[in-house]
Order: C-alpha cells, then sequence, then structure tokens
C-alpha cells in the first residue's frame, strides 16, 4: 500500500530518509531539466528566430522555463538542497541526456516544444496530487505554461510539414531527432528508484507506463502532420 | 524545522526580479510588432542581456 499521507514543508524533517533522499533527489533533476531548456536555445535561437514575434516568444518561453526553475530552486532550498550548482553547468553536465546538446535551427526549437516539453509536461503530471504538497501546488502553477510550449511547438512543426518539400524534410530530421530522445527521458523501465517514489506517493505512474501514454498521444499527432513515426528502439538509450 | 539552504530566499529575489524583467519587455513590446519596430528591438535586446545573465550562472557575483 502505498503512502498516502500529505506532507507539508513543517513535516518534512519528520520523514524518513528515503523520503527525504527521493524527494531531494527529484526536485534537482526537475531543476536541472528547467535551466537545460533555455540552455538548449537561448544561444542561438533568440537571435535567429524567423521573426520578430518570434523571437520575443522564445525570449518569453525561455523566462518562463527560468521561472519554473526558481520554483523548484526555492523548493529544493527550503528542505536544505542547494541547487544552484546547475545554473553554472555546462549542456554536458546535466542528468538528462536530452539536455547534452544545443539547439541551432527553428525548426530544432520548435520540435523540442512539441515533443520535449511534452514529457516535460508527463514529469510535472506526476506530482499532482503528491504526497508533498508544496510540489503538488508549485506544477499546478507551471503546468498552464507548459501547455503553451507545447502548443506553440506542435503548431509551429505541422505548419513546417504542412509546406512540404524541403520545410517538411527539416521538421521530419528534427523529430526523428528528439522523438528517441524524448522517450528515454522517462527513464529505464525497470528502475529500483521508479518504485520507489510510487511508494512514497511522490509520483504516480512506472516510468514504462508514463513512456506508454506518452507514446499514445504523440504517436497520432506525428502521423497527422503527415510525418513518419520514428523508430522507437533504435538510437534508445534506456529501455 | 529543516534548515533551508543557505541564500535560498536571496536566490529566488534575484531570479524573480530577472524573469520580470524579461517578461516586461515583451508584454510591452508584443502590441507594437507592427507600428513600433524600435520598440520591439530594444525588447529583444533587454531580453538577450537578462537572460545571458541568468545563462552564465554566476550565482556568487548575483548574490552579493
Amino acid at each position: 500500500m502505498a503512502f498516502a499521507e500529505k506532507i507539508e514543508l513543517k513535516d518534512f524533517d519528520k520523514m524518513d530518509q528515503e523520503y527525504k533522499d527521493l524527494l531531494s533527489r527529484i526536485i534537482t533533476i526537475q531543476s536541472d531539466c528547467e535551466i537545460g531548456g533555455p540552455h538548449l536555445y537561448v544561444e542561438h535561437i533568440l537571435p535567429t528566430a524567423p521573426t520578430k514575434a518570434f523571437q520575443l516568444v522564445v525570449a518569453r518561453t525561455a523566462a518562463e522555463e527560468i521561472d519554473h526553475f526558481r520554483k523548484m530552486a526555492r523548493m529544493a532550498g527550503d528542505i536544505g538542497t542547494d541547487v544552484s550548482h546547475v545554473l553554472r553547468w555546462s549542456n554536458q553536465e546535466r542528468y538528462v541526456e536530452a539536455f547534452r546538446t544545443h539547439i541551432t535551427t527553428w525548426e530544432g526549437f520548435a520540435v523540442f516544444g512539441f515533443l520535449v516539453d511534452r514529457v516535460g509536461k508527463y514529469q510535472l503530471d506526476e506530482f499532482l496530487d503528491c504526497s508533498y504538497v508544496p510540489l503538488d501546488r508549485a506544477v499546478r502553477t507551471m503546468l498552464p505554461e507548459e501547455d503553451g510550449h507545447i502548443d506553440f511547438g506542435t503548431n509551429a512543426t505541422a505548419e513546417m510539414a504542412l509546406k512540404g518539400g524541403e520545410s517538411k524534410e527539416r521538421a521530419q530530421k528534427a523529430v526523428n531527432y528528439w522523438y528517441v530522445k524524448s522517450l528515454d527521458m522517462f527513464g529505464n523501465s525497470g528502475g529500483y528508484r521508479s518504485e520507489r517514489f510510487r511508494e512514497w506517493g511522490i509520483k504516480r505512474r512506472s516510468n514504462a507506463q508514463a513512456r506508454e501514454e506518452y507514446i499514445a498521444e504523440v504517436n497520432p499527432l506525428i502521423a497527422k502532420m503527415g510525418l513518419e513515426i520514428p523508430d522507437p528502439i533504435e538510437g534508445r538509450l534506456y529501455l | 524545522m529543516v534548515t533551508a539552504a543557505p541564500h535560498t530566499v536571496e536566490l529566488d529575489d534575484y531570479l524573480r526580479d530577472m524573469i520580470r524583467a524579461v517578461y516586461s519587455a515583451v508584454d510591452t513590446a508584443r502590441p507594437h510588432l507592427a507600428d513600433d519596430p524600435k520598440r520591439v528591438d530594444q525588447a529583444i535586446e533587454d531580453s538577450e542581456e537578462v537572460l545571458g545573465t541568468i545563462m552564465a550562472g554566476k550565482v556568487d557575483e548575483w548574490l552579493e
């Protein structure tokens, strides 16, 4: 039977050490993912987005993701975990492999929103009604913004695909790159920690279950755009 | 009660101010995309500067 109590900050110190360690770990990784996004695209895409309107979208998106980092960093700090080191990290040092690169093309930015921000939403969804109430409260303020990033990326990718020709080819190439990265972001299917997160009521779904739900959501969207669904296994690091 | 990590509040305040600066720049420029390109360019430039500072991650300097 999974842990069903609701924990506030004032209760944190009384909790089992495993709970403290798991919560500290997951908030640290989530912080890293939130700041990892802007580190992928601000440098190259903010100055080169196709229009000034899109440049403003990139700036606003980056600021919203940094605000998500801020909320996670505050929550981590409140339980005694300093995550400020991830602000200084290079992309190659990120916890999650998908963030160890740079986005240098507009289609890369669009598909990142379409596929990777959607994984981000799945990760945040995990914490809805979780046992640590401050985390539940924080993600409820973050999810509407994440929806906005996903919608922008999905629409931009669909428009590129609709144009056909070289534009569609570029979109397909970006989908091919980010699809497997997205699936890997859910982690190992049989991970021990995944089960402990659920036992403590911090997460709701197993890595495998969340990944399957993601695939069921995203594959029809890719097909509807007239793009090919990439091989879900080739290039994967975590199965 | 658990002891907070050092500078938790200060970092939160600093980032909140920086984020607000970008929101303000973007929100001020958006209605003028068609009629005031200079204002939009300035907003993009300001956003790049603020975001560049955050990306540089010099936390110790921010909290001096």
